[in-house]
């Protein structure tokens, strides 16, 4: 047992705050993010499979969400029971793409919670790469919008939007919207382990935040309402969304640029407080 | 006589204490607190200068200052009561919680059973629990398609691999669990009171696989109140007792401690809920002429020695026939043999008064470990008096049962030799005098 012990990965742990040693801690964090890809996508499968298996309607159950909320604007628009301002594009068609987008948002903004709290047995016994977790949210979050396809396109078929350059970005515009969704959902969802109010709160939140969304009518200016909209971090990347899917020339695209460049530096902060939160939390949580 | 050569220490732990609170609204708080102080290092809580950690409200030491090492080809048991802080240490040993002071460091491969199923799905079926908990252990698909023949066989599953998890009895699940981290080849493997679930014949399934584990060069740290798992496969045993350590040496030694600690409580324990409406009331109870108390309950013995028990009890209504029985008993309770003081052809009605009763055992049979003494008793028909009660505990402290470095032991002695090819060999069993 005199010779050296061929090279064997060795583990501290230790009470000292992890930012005391801020680089060691990124290597980790993306060391931890390579190996956790395989098990990010076995924890997507698994999710995914659990979610329509004990249902008869099943993959049903992507579309009609956001066709029956359209159904609802679109019969109440036609009745003239509320009075939207003038869209550009066929109400129908703004209601639908709309509805569509939000939906992308909103569920890239519930999934780190939801894949948390699945994982919650698996976190508290468990000692595997807590990156997968984010990076399963992510890919559930696209496998979402690749569902939502199936009505989007023959949409664009229907009312002839022109394909071009718009068509090849609205792909970014996607990713931008799931992108901010899961920032601010993983930011929800490490707090939301702690007290469950995050949880209730954030259902009762996405509601009110989608009327001060142009999701089913255009921006109006004037009012609070209108001023909400203006800053409202999704206003800008659903309309620039919304703009290349119907093949229009984006005006907001200045503040889509900005939002997308914060966003991604907000994720990096994101990922950091849930990987140092997550021990702490876990401790919280016992058994 | 010749050691195990044991390999380098795969697991060290020093000077390593966990604080829980007991409230959970606070505990919440605090966990918050503390993230922060994690981000932002200023804002931590600070040791004192001579590094002590100061309480705050409602907070305790689940594990104080913890100190051993773990080497290949070692199996340490961690035992201890109910709260003594063993899943704590494995949680921190698997990276799990952080420790609030002290260092552990752990090399190689770790592989934990703190909860059997943890990953499981109860919708999906056993197949599809099989690549998302092999996944989670660290296996790439390939490598679980590789083993998956050999995980369904040694879990017995059969046909139900196609089932939902949720229509697995508790034991099938253990079973697809344990068949899963036996799978995975770690250097360090951490097993937490899992195989309790399983029926006898696959914990002996695998604490046979973990055997095989430790000849590899596998460090075990097992959790287990089966003292009979514990000393089936444990090199070592680490006795926990309040959040620290009791002791850490010889499974024989650290079981009998442990069991004596067991009687402690017990002891206390029935002392509080002493029986106020009974028949009979025990005065004292002496073991070889020392009157017996349960705060200082060990008598200790050596296997082979007498032993007296004088028992004085206070008879508060007549009891016809009486019959005072004297139980020797396990830790956990279970009779391993009776002495009565009854005899058919004799009077033996016990009338009100004090009266004292002797037994006397020559030459105790009793190997190495912890006994109790219980005492119930009868009168008429079917009259109980008293019913059954500990009321003393004993301790066997020697000689050793000794087997190459292996300490060999049971409960009795039995008087016995053995031969191999032909030569007269004394048995192992047999304790040398």
């Amino acid at each position: 047992m005199d010779s050296p012990p061929e090279k064997i990965p060795v583990r501290t742990y230790s009470p000292a705050p992890a930012m005391a040693d801020p680089l060691n801690l990124l290597r980790e964090m993306f060391a931890d993010l390579r190996i956790s890809r395989g098990l990010a996508w076995q924890i997507t499968l698994r999710d995914f499979k659990a979610l329509y298996r004990q249902s008869y309607a099943g993959y049903l159950w992507a579309f009609l969400p956001p066709l029956f909320a359209s159904a609802t604007f679109i019969i109440l628009q036609s009745g003239n029971v509320v009075n939207f301002a003038k869209t550009d594009i066929p109400y129908v068609a703004f209601v639908l793409i709309g509805t569509i987008l939000w939906q992308v948002f909103a569920d890239s903004l519930s999934n780190p919670m939801r894949v948390m709290q699945s994982s919650k047995p698996m976190l508290t016994k468990i000692n595997f790469p807590r990156e997968a977790l984010i990076l399963s949210a992510l890919q559930m979050s696209l496998i979402n919008f690749a569902i939502r396809l199936v009505i989007l396109i023959p949409i664009a078929l229907w009312f002839r939007f022109p394909i071009g350059g718009g068509t090849l970005l609205f792909p970014v515009g996607i990713l931008a919207l799931i992108l901010l969704g899961t920032t601010i959902g993983l930011f929800l969802a490490t707090i939301g382990m702690l007290y469950q109010d995050v949880a209730r709160g954030l259902m009762l939140v996405t509601n009110l935040w989608m009327f001060l969304t142009p999701v089913v009518f255009p921006v109006t200016g004037n009012g609070l309402a209108g001023r909400l909209m203006q800053i409202n971090p999704v206003t800008p990347l659903l309309e620039t969304s919304r703009d290349w899917f119907t093949g229009k020339q984006p005006d907001m695209l200045g503040q889509f640029l900005l939002i997308t460049a914060l966003t991604l530096v907000g994720l990096a902060i994101a990922w950091i407080v849930y990987r140092i939160f997550l021990p702490r939390v876990i401790e919280r949580l016992g058994m | 006589m010749p050691e195990p050569i044991l390999g380098e220490p795969l697991v060290t732990v020093s000077g390593v204490s966990k604080i829980f609170c007991r409230d959970l609204k606070r505990s919440l708080w605090y966990g918050l607190r503390d993230s922060i102080g994690d981000i932002l290092p200023p804002l931590a809580r600070k040791p004192a200068p001579d590094g002590t950690v100061t309480l705050r409200r409602d907070e305790f030491w689940a594990n104080q200052d913890l100190n051993f090492e773990v080497r290949r080809g070692e199996c340490v048991g961690l035992i201890g009561h109910n709260g003594a802080g063993k899943t704590t240490v494995l949680k921190m040993l698997n990276g799990l919680i952080k420790p609030d002071s002290g260092k552990i460091e752990m090399r190689g491969k770790i592989g934990a059973l703190i909860a059997l199923g943890a990953g499981f799905n109860p919708i999906l079926s056993g197949r599809e629990n099989i690549y998302v908990n092999g996944a989670v252990l660290g296996f790439s698909k390939r490598e679980i398609d590789n083993k998956f023949d050999a995980i369904t066989e040694f879990a017995e599953i059969g046909k139900f691999i196609s089932a939902p998890v949720q229509t697995y009895s508790s034991g099938m699940q253990v079973r697809l669990g344990f068949a899963i981290a036996a799978a995975m080849q770690p250097d360090v493997l951490l097993i937490d009171e899992v195989l309790a679930v399983g029926d006898q014949q696959f914990r002996m399934k695998c604490i046979t696989r973990i055997a095989e584990l430790i000849r590899e060069g596998v460090a075990v740290i097992f959790v287990s109140h089966s003292m009979i798992d514990i000393q089936r496969i444990c090199t070592r045993v680490i006795v926990m007792g309040g959040g620290k350590i009791h002791l850490d040496g010889d499974p024989t030694k650290g079981i009998a401690s442990y069991q004596s600690l067991a009687l402690q409580r017990h002891a206390q324990t029935s002392e509080q809920a002493a029986p106020t409406k009974s028949g009979v009331t025990l005065i004292s109870t002496k073991l070889d002429d020392t009157p017996y108390a349960s705060d200082k309950p060990d008598h200790e013995l050596e296997t082979g020695d007498d032993l007296t028990i004088s028992l004085t009890l206070a008879v508060h209504e007549p009891i016809p026939q009486a019959r005072v029985r004297l139980y020797l008993e396990s830790t956990t309770g279970e009779i391993l043999t009776a002495l009565t003081s009854y005899n058919p052809q004799a009077e033996s009605d016990l009338a009100i008064g004090q009266h004292t009763i002797n037994f006397h055992i020559r030459s105790l049979p009793l190997l190495v470990g912890a006994y109790g003494i219980g005492l119930s008793v009868h009168g008429g028909a079917y009259g109980i008096f008293l019913p059954q009660t500990r009321i003393a505990a004993l301790i066997i402290t020697g000689p050793e049962v000794k087997d190459s470095g292996r300490t060999v032991s049971g409960i009795f002695k039995l008087e016995a030799e053995c031969e191999v090819n032909g030569q007269r060999i004394e048995s192992p069993t047999t304790p040398c005098a």
